[in-house]
């Protein structure tokens, strides 16, 4: 077996190793370095908010990583599926791309540790973005061949991020009802605007009688309120999974 | 771009508005995927963003449901406990 089957299953076990994780065949061909058709692949858990991050980026994380540790790798990929397809989300490409692509971007990342390993493992974060930048380099390149015009590939900017709902769970759902509700009617009309309706956000703010600006530290704000408790919960988790909260 | 750039250029909130040029983007998220705290940050309000629209969409679709009711007296009523 060559050192990349042996990168990938070990990837695989990244699978199994968030218990409630499920699974869905490979879609995507002409990629010899995927899993083989039939292979099983890594899909978030339903509730990725709830994974834990607390953990920092050194020579012993990437050991660990290199070697297969599980309980390194599941953390690892707690941390990285959210800010990848946050990342990629920006681009405008369809949800299944970005669940693509994501995965790509695990994929190589765990050849590249295992084969060549990482030279600045306190910048392992770094390295992460850069084979992600790869890897939609390659996409924009192959699709390019296929389709001239993409719409996929246009920068547009002044988009609201759009994540299709990917984030959302009954708790985060709670909370944000939370942050809503504590705010004036004509706030709540502007994130209704910008968020739910992708109005113009200048014309928006026109007709609420506001500047941009005003838009920023309202969303800075509630961003503030809504992570002050979504924050307690990450801790409240953390907790639980390192058995802290028995103590 | 280092966290203290990240903090003054407010680029968590413009990231998420979709308010950076695209070399702004490229160093935000080059600096988010190295930085714990901007990373925090850019999941918490990707996730209030994502959550927003979700919670919003819902509240509208319910209000449309409550409009869609026939008046009271209606004989829609007697099958409405």
């Amino acid at each position: 077996m060559d050192k990349d089957s042996r990168a990938l299953r070990g990837f695989l076990r990244l699978s199994s190793a968030c218990a409630a994780a499920s699974v869905s065949p490979i879609v995507n061909e002409n990629k010899s370095h995927l899993p083989p058709r039939g292979a099983r692949r890594y899909t978030p858990h339903p509730k990725s908010e709830d994974c834990v991050d607390f953990f920092t980026f050194d020579k012993a994380y990437v050991e660990r990583l290199r070697e297969g540790d599980p309980s390194t790798e599941e953390p690892f990929v707690g941390y990285f599926e959210q800010l990848l397809r946050i990342k990629l989300r920006s681009r405008m490409l369809t949800p299944d791309k970005v669940e693509d692509l994501r995965q790509e971007t695990f994929i190589r990342v765990i050849a590249v540790v295992r084969k060549d390993g990482v030279r600045q493992p306190e910048r392992f974060g770094a390295f992460v973005n850069s084979i992600c930048n790869h890897v939609l380099l390659e996409h924009y390149r192959s699709s390019a061949k296929n389709q001239p015009l993409e719409d996929a590939h246009l920068d547009m900017p002044d988009k609201v991020l759009d994540l299709d709902g990917m984030l959302v769970t009954k708790q985060s759902a709670e909370r944000v009802r939370r942050t809503l509700d504590g705010m004036p009617k004509r706030d709540r009309d502007l994130l209704r605007g910008i968020f739910l309706e992708e109005k113009e956000k200048d014309s928006v703010c026109q007709e609420l009688g506001v500047d941009r600006e005003y838009l920023r530290v309202l969303v800075h704000r509630a961003k503030d309120k809504f992570k002050a408790l979504y924050e307690k919960g990450q801790i409240g988790i953390a907790r639980r999974a390192t058995g802290m909260g028995n103590q | 771009m280092d966290h203290n750039d990240a903090i003054q250029l407010q680029a968590a909130v413009k990231y998420v508005l979709g308010e950076l040029s695209q070399v702004q983007r490229d160093e935000y998220e080059e600096h988010y995927f190295d930085c714990a705290e901007c990373a925090v940050d850019i999941k918490a309000l990707a996730t209030f963003a994502d959550t927003a629209r979700e919670v919003l969409r819902q509240e509208k679709a319910n209000q449309l449901a409550k409009e869609a009711l026939p008046a009271r007296g209606g004989w829609l009523r007697i099958r409405i406990p």
